[in-house]
């Protein structure tokens, strides 16, 4: 919902938000390195340097995991919601801790040298037929820049201007980066450490995403599963069964979930994909007569589809047909923003 | 009924009030990730494996006085009545990832006052020469016992050996950084043997004392550009080990080191 | 090999970041009227992605004139 754009659309939530990625990265930090230091002392003591590059490595890697798993987690369950609500803010301080990461590596590591720190980052670790010294490195950088790709185009601009398809597009490449930073640990650090506790964390961490990944996609693959064939008029049941100010998602062939939505006795059709970030708009409320996206709540009214001024997002809306106490569906799509009159149930008159 | 018809209608919006219960949640849930991931931390950071016992005082500058030599590489030996044969080998490197031969060059088979600061692991010495112009100072040879310093031998024993364990960049695995090895090192590594640094190969017996050799090719010159394919990897060498004084010198064929 | 990847990267970066500070203040009212006046800090948070992204940029700024060409011109 975009009138003007602002750096960030703060509310309430969000600082509370921030504030606890900020404690809790700043807090992960610390007890890394006071663990590390507690742990090897004296002539053991691990370097500084070290400790830091370890201390954000990890802190980025669980980021990247808690990122990852949000998704799925408000799909299964309405109560994480308030979590997805500013991920993007993870997902830049994600980005942020791993930049921070690569930086005191190329200084550290790259640094001090007799090759410029980059010359050194691309020129090493060549030899691809032997898996211990298999690049690790470029598998990090690679992953780097896909997270800056993602956290540069996090604001709403982008997401309006590269048209929302686009945008989700470029950042379900987050999946990509997972695969390239789960290789970087795997061919880089498991190579040097000896602990079996490592590979063990990796792989818990790699089980719990592709776990909850798995049980939303059945979830809404048995929601998709009560499709209506595309035939001329889609019976939408009895309507009288949604509680008011919600709705009921339907499924119709070749079709985008659609949402039938009730306001005391109207309903009203629209797609169940917010103009926003495709949220779940069935999924969502009626709150102050306009349906509100369970995500970010955007708003559109029922009847037209349009966000009520000054805001100009619009989704598409289809034709009603009350047929003897039943809600008919015409399953063509209107264009975005066209008024439908809303159906009343109770009234076995014709709407339209 | 209208209780439980409030909890179903309470619903997040980001920019309104948030009800009771939803932040309840959120509270919970935050406080969870966030401890969750201290958890995660201090796994890991406490399963850490020893770096090693090295030190490095980069406060103190140090000064030896003894014969300076570049060939294979830069050293310095120094009268040592704790080491046999009464005289001890320090490598020299200079600051950064860098040799100390260009440095000490002019000054090969000379008796020298070197000034830098020291590091040291299981009674191995190494020295990161000052970058002062003066760091490296001609001595008058009636000062110092020439004779006594003079290098060992070429070869005291020479036998072949086959040797597991990894090809190191001393400087760090002495102690400029803690762990120096392994595969995270590898690129420092290069850029170390690269830059002059002396390669050694370090092996681990199976009560985890560390055996250090100083790397030489066939022919007993420097073997840097040899070793740098193979730094931080777990290898095998097939090479012939040669005991000079207080120094155990590998000389290694590169086509008969084997990848782990 | 590397000096050929770093050449082609930082190329890529020095057109994005003369591209970006000319669309950052410039063209973003053009594509976007809605970021038309946007302040200071927004551009600058615009600017990143602006770097990275320019090959698409270009391409929308391109089209953003022709249209906003046809418009003024209505009977051609």
């Amino acid at each position: 919902m975009s009138v003007g754009y602002v750096t960030v659309q703060w509310t309430r939530s969000k600082r509370v938000y921030d504030f606890v990625i900020a404690g809790g990265v700043l807090a992960y930090l610390a007890v890394f390195f006071a663990i590390g230091k507690l742990t090897w002392g004296g002539q053991q003591a691990i370097s500084d340097e070290i400790l830091l590059i370890r201390a954000l490595a990890t802190c980025a890697i669980t980021l990247l995991h808690i990122v990852l798993c949000i998704g799925p987690l408000a799909r299964l369950s309405p109560r994480f919601l308030p979590l997805l609500y500013n991920r993007r803010h993870l997902g830049v301080t994600t980005f942020l801790v791993a930049a921070l990461h690569g930086l005191v590596v190329l200084g550290y590591y790259h640094g001090f040298g007799r090759v410029n720190p980059l010359v050194s980052l691309f020129t090493n670790d060549i030899d691809f037929l032997v898996a211990g010294s298999l690049p690790f490195q470029i598998l990090g950088v690679a992953a780097l820049v896909i997270l800056a790709v993602l956290a540069a185009t996090s604001h709403d601009f982008w997401l309006k201007n590269l048209s929302a398809r686009t945008w989700k597009s470029i950042h379900m490449s987050v999946y990509a980066c997972y695969a390239l930073v789960i290789a970087h640990v795997a061919f880089g650090a498991l190579q040097s450490e000896r602990s079996t506790i490592y590979p063990i964390l990796l792989a818990v961490g790699v089980t719990t995403v592709t776990a909850l990944h798995c049980a939303a996609g059945l979830k809404e693959r048995r929601i998709d599963s009560r499709s209506s064939p595309a035939i001329a008029w889609v019976d939408l049941g009895d309507c009288r069964e949604i509680p008011d100010g919600r709705a009921k998602s339907v499924r119709v062939a070749g079709q985008p979930r659609i949402a039938v939505f009730r306001s005391g006795d109207c309903i009203s059709v629209v797609r169940g994909v917010c103009a926003h970030q495709g949220g779940p708009l069935a999924e969502g409320r009626i709150i102050d007569g306009c349906i509100t996206c369970p995500w970010h709540g955007w708003q559109y009214r029922p009847a037209d589809g349009q966000s009520p001024p000054p805001f100009q997002e619009k989704i598409v809306t289809y034709q009603l047909h009350n047929h003897i106490g039943r809600v008919m569906l015409d399953p063509a799509p209107l264009p975005p923003g066209t008024h439908v009159e809303p159906a009343r149930i109770g009234s076995p008159s014709d709407v339209n | 009924m209208s209780t439980d018809q409030n909890r179903h209608d309470e619903f997040f919006v980001g920019y309104l009030p948030t009800p009771q219960r939803v932040r309840r949640f959120a509270i919970a849930a935050s406080i969870s990730l966030v401890a969750g991931a201290a958890l995660v931390g201090i796994v890991v950071a406490s399963m850490q494996q020893s770096p090693g016992m090295g030190t490095w005082d980069t406060s103190t500058a140090t000064t030896f006085d003894g014969l300076a030599l570049v060939d294979p590489y830069a050293m310095l030996r120094v009268k040592d009545t704790t080491a046999s044969g009464g005289v001890s080998t320090i490598l020299l490197v200079s600051e950064g990832k860098f040799g100390a031969a260009d440095r000490i060059r002019p000054f090969h088979g000379k008796a020298v006052r070197i000034r830098g600061t020291i590091l040291r692991r299981d009674g191995r010495r190494m020295l990161e020469v000052s970058s002062e112009d003066n760091a490296v100072e001609l001595l008058n040879p009636r000062e110092s016992a020439l004779s006594e310093l003079a290098p060992a031998p070429r070869s005291e024993m020479e036998s072949p050996v086959s040797l597991r364990g990894e090809m190191i960049d001393p400087k760090c695995y002495i102690g400029a950084m803690k762990p120096g090895g392994g595969k995270t090192h590898k690129a420092c590594a290069q850029l170390c043997v690269g830059g002059g640094i002396p390669p050694m190969f370090v092996t681990r017996d199976s009560k985890g004392r560390e055996s250090y050799f100083l790397v030489v090719l066939q022919d007993g010159s420097a073997a840097n550009e040899a070793a740098i394919p193979f730094l931080g990897d777990p290898t095998e060498i097939i090479g012939e080990l040669e005991l000079r004084g207080d120094l155990n010198v590998l000389r290694i064929d590169p086509k008969k080191i084997v990848r782990l | 090999m590397a000096l050929f990847i770093l050449s082609v990267l930082g190329g890529y970066l020095a057109v994005g970041v003369v591209f970006g500070l000319a669309f950052v203040t410039r063209g973003i009212a053009r594509v976007d009227s809605v970021a038309h006046g946007a302040s200071v800090a927004v551009r600058a948070l615009l600017l990143p992605g602006s770097v990275l992204l320019w090959p698409i940029l270009i391409r929308m700024w391109i089209s953003a004139l022709r249209k906003s060409r046809i418009e003024r011109q209505p009977s051609l």
